[in-house]
């Protein structure tokens, strides 16, 4: 994963914005990697929080099968990233891609993030199909 | 994390038995003798539900039976394919048989009856 990650068009984007914090900072003086990662996750929770039903909330849960992050532009204390994520083209069974890119004030891209979620039953937590009404939320 | 390069001969097999066969499963054994109670299971709820499907067993070439994990990014076998689509292993088919999705998904897809 080398090339900037961009929406489709038409896709659904989800934001927020993210401050770093003086304990995000490394010894090389900007946002550490791992920062991102977590940055990544609360976006991918808060794009479900926001689209997904209560009633889809309590009956689907969420695990994480892989990240795979790149990095760019350093981001400084002081300077506030605009986290964008959307999901992939279409789920594979229970796998559900999201793209996540973290963006410095000045529009450079910090950091992007493609992340392979898997749908569960929460009270099992075995792994069900993406089901078509659930992908209709998002794309 | 993406599919292996189709200049794999494995990956190749894959993807056009995939394309092939409107159900396909990989499975370990065959569909007579499963040999396993995994892809027993999967065996026994198409055959409960009339579907016609091609079972590949994975155990004849370690090749294969490592290329369809890579190819689907899915670790674990069975893997059942419907009309191209990764539809998911012995929990997913199970929980989806028993919720009636299945049967559903399958009548959409036009490989069972109505």
């Amino acid at each position: 994963m080398s090339a900037v990650l961009a929406p489709p068009d038409g896709r659904e984007v989800f934001e927020l914005a993210f401050e770093p914090q003086p304990a995000h900072i490394d010894a090389n003086g900007h946002v550490n990697n791992v920062v991102y990662l977590a940055w990544a996750q609360d976006l991918a929770i808060a794009h479900w929080g926001a689209r997904a039903s209560a009633d889809d909330q309590a009956r689907w849960g969420w695990i994480v099968l892989r990240h795979e992050v790149d990095y760019r532009r350093p981001l400084k204390l002081g300077e506030a990233a605009r986290g964008l994520t959307w999901v992939a083209d279409a789920p594979k069974g229970p796998r559900f891609d999201r793209l996540v890119r973290f963006e410095a004030p000045d529009g450079a891209m910090c950091a992007q993030v493609r992340t392979v979620w898997c749908l569960v039953d929460p009270d099992s937590g075995r792994p069900r199909r993406v089901p078509p009404e659930m992908v209709s939320l998002f794309i | 994390m993406t599919e292996a390069a189709t200049t794999d001969p494995v990956h190749d097999f894959i993807a056009k038995a995939v394309a092939d066969h409107p159900v396909i499963l990989f499975m370990k054994g065959v569909p007579d003798q499963p040999r396993c109670g995994f892809s027993q299971q999967v065996v026994q709820i198409l055959d409960q539900l009339g579907v016609d499907f091609v079972g590949v067993d994975v155990l004849q070439s370690e090749p294969l039976r490592q290329g369809i994990k890579a190819f689907s990014d899915w670790p674990t076998i069975p893997q059942l394919y419907v009309k191209g689509e990764f539809v998911g292993g012995c929990d997913i088919v199970r929980e989806m048989y028993q919720s009636g999705e299945l049967q559903d998904f399958l009548q959409q897809q036009g490989v069972v009856a109505s």
